[in-house]
């Protein structure tokens, strides 16, 4: 038991409440998004349908294997088409459906001071190497408007911007991990009997206060620890995106930004700037692959062609570790250099803190295990999030402001579900037609819309409440008939090719609809079970 | 009396969400930038650059919970000032030189 005095418990007690109902709204949709977003790559995945399986970065063990095809040769191939100054670097991966990316770019610093990647993008079929589309651009236009990740880079981008421009909505973002953080931590001295609290839910219906409270206290308790973790790291990514990088360059670099990723990112060798075609990339890549088992998620070239080119191959997170440090090579030469930290030239303090950032943030490190864990606890915390706004209502059921923000609690709470179901419709109607990044914000914006309409018809909020989520239930069950009909593939057809995730993603969807569906019709039972209690009596108190 | 009395109150809780709120989150921004002319590049030679940035949540943490928290307003409003003078002075001497 923590023991504080009367005033310090009272200024927490308040610190909390203030805390949670001032940006508590915010909060939710951001902290239900990510809890999606922790499967963004297996949401993109189940949007597009059936994948390649095969990463178009592996290349054979064996060089001399007939109908090798080659990476080299292919980007030997394209070269050509491309601006010269877009020849300064070459990056390749695969995308969402397991096409070849080959992108040659130039760096710039833009009007606004801020280094870009300007070039020529080719999506390539890896096994014929026929071209799919070839598209100019900034490396962010390009990633922004790549139809088959609309869905997913959507709902990530309300999670990290809430859909803000930059750097707005990331500086936004990041005050609500503040507030989550100090939510979290008075919330951990408040709870005065924690290890009590993890198993204390008295029984009892409907929103009593006592009932919310055990909810509210039970989920918060075994989620405190996450609940920092994520507020932590979670600000971190947003105020270093927004203003923190920008103020590093500031500070030490005389505001050149590009000299400052130079050293953080950068190994700068000494120019030379003769033509040099090296070993090529197949045998690079087939290095590495003999090193780690694995095959590369990325590869870029510096000074592609020249005699000062250097590959760095940024790999999958292995097995027994929690981060995977890039490959570096001597691409004129094919040698092996070192294995660089992810940030800095060397391992250090720093490097160390960086590179623990995202698997704490995204819960990676395991594969899908970790990131079920993340996505219960991230539910967990949608719950405290909710319990905790309804509790401070509750608890004020006089005052004059209650009734529109319990209003306003359960329009976002089921409104914000449905409008990312609505994102999800918009994406599996639109897609193939070339405009699924701009239709799927639409659409999350059109179901948003009407459920705010609906808020504003439905003044009590219980009913509302029931609306929205049979609303929710019936989006999730009917989006994976939805996918169907669209061409997606059947579940025996994602079972025979390994895409158990397409299944997994549909069963979660329909047992969310259901589970949702019958919530309301319990809900709705009670409702009728008490109004006829009520008769009842007061039907008895006529009679004596 | 009594309005005496509540009026000191409310400039108290003024005072208290000013050096809570938005010195807080400023008050850290230049330590953090402090921090990175202060902190030695290690051998990676980001550690000045990584290390204040990851430090930025907690500082801002403990300056809020300190600020919240403090029975002393004075002290705190005194503690606060002289760490953002020490700050601005480090800047500025990084910036001079």
């Amino acid at each position: 038991m923590l023991k504080l005095n009367q005033q310090t418990l009272k200024t927490l007690v308040s610190v909390h409440g203030w805390s949670g109902i001032s940006l508590g709204l915010l909060l939710y949709a951001v902290i239900v998004t990510g809890t999606v977003a922790v499967f963004s790559e297996e949401i993109a995945h189940w949007s597009v349908g059936l994948v390649r399986q095969e990463n178009p970065l592996r290349v054979s063990p064996d060089a001399n294997a007939e109908h090798q095809r080659s990476l080299q040769g292919l980007v030997d191939a394209l070269a050509p088409q491309v601006k010269q100054e877009y020849l300064q670097e070459v990056a390749l991966n695969g995308n969402t459906i397991g096409n070849l990316i080959v992108f040659f770019h130039k760096h710039q610093t833009n009007e606004d001071g801020v280094v870009e990647e300007v070039g020529t993008q080719f999506e390539v079929d890896p096994n014929s190497g026929a071209v799919i589309s070839s598209r100019d651009g900034t490396g962010i236009a390009l990633f922004e408007t790549d139809d088959h990740r609309a869905l997913s880079r959507f709902l990530v981008s309300v999670h990290t911007e809430l859909h803000i421009p930059s750097p707005w909505g990331l500086l936004l973002t990041g005050i609500l991990g503040l507030s989550m953080m100090v939510a979290a931590i008075s919330g951990l001295f408040i709870h005065r009997h924690l290890l009590k609290d993890l198993f204390v839910l008295r029984s009892g219906s409907g929103n009593t206060p006592l009932r919310i409270k055990d909810a509210h206290t039970v989920a918060a308790s075994w989620g405190l620890p996450f609940a920092v973790v994520l507020a932590f790291t979670g600000s971190f990514f947003s105020f270093a995106g927004s203003f923190g990088l920008p103020l590093m360059a500031i500070v030490g670099f005389g505001g050149d930004q590009a000299a400052m990723f130079d050293v953080m990112l950068g190994s700068p060798v000494p120019e030379d700037k003769r033509s040099e075609a090296g070993p090529g990339i197949d045998s690079i890549i087939r290095d590495a692959q003999a090193r780690t088992g694995d095959s590369p998620e990325f590869l870029v070239v510096e000074h592609f062609g020249r005699a000062d080119a250097m590959a760095t191959l940024f790999m999958p997170v292995p097995d027994e570790s929690l981060v995977s440090n890039p490959l570096v090579y001597a691409a004129s030469t094919g040698e092996f250099q070192r294995a660089k930290p992810q940030v800095g030239q060397t391992e250090s303090a720093g490097a160390m803190l960086f590179a623990m950032m995202s698997p704490l943030h995204f819960g990676h490190f395991l594969g899908v295990v970790s990131k079920s864990v993340w996505t219960a606890l991230g539910f967990a915390m949608c719950f405290v999030t909710v319990t905790g706004m309804r509790l401070w209502l509750v608890r004020r059921e006089e005052a004059m402001y209650t009734k529109p923000l319990q209003r306003a609690l359960e329009l976002v709470v089921f409104g914000l579900p449905l409008a990312m179901a609505g994102a999800g419709y918009g994406f599996l109607l639109s897609y193939g037609s070339g405009n699924a990044s701009s239709v799927t914000p639409w659409a999350f914006l059109s179901c948003a819309g009407a459920a705010i309409v609906i808020g504003f018809l439905i003044r009590d909020a219980r009913r509302l409440a029931g609306i929205l989520a049979s609303a929710v239930g019936v989006a999730c069950l009917l989006l994976v008939p939805l996918r169907l009909v669209m061409g997606g593939p059947g579940w025996i057809e994602s079972v025979l090719q390994q895409q158990t995730m397409i299944v997994s993603i549909d069963l979660l969807l329909l047992l969310c609809g259901v589970a949702l569906i019958a919530r309301v019709v319990r809900q709705d039972i009670r409702v009728k079970e008490v109004s006829s209690r009520i008769e009842v009596r007061k039907g008895q108190r006529g009679i004596a | 009396m009594t309005a005496e009395v509540t009026s000191s109150r409310n400039k108290s809780v003024w005072l208290r969400v000013v050096l809570a709120g938005p010195w807080a989150f400023f008050g850290s921004v230049l330590v953090m930038c402090a921090l990175a002319v202060v902190f030695p590049p290690g051998a990676g030679r980001v550690d000045n650059l990584v290390i204040p940035l990851v430090l930025f949540p907690l500082i801002w943490a403990v300056s809020f919970f300190h600020s919240v928290l403090t029975t002393d307003l004075r002290h705190a409003m005194v503690l606060n000032l002289l760490i953002g003078l020490c700050s601005a002075g480090i800047l500025l001497w990084n910036f001079l030189e």
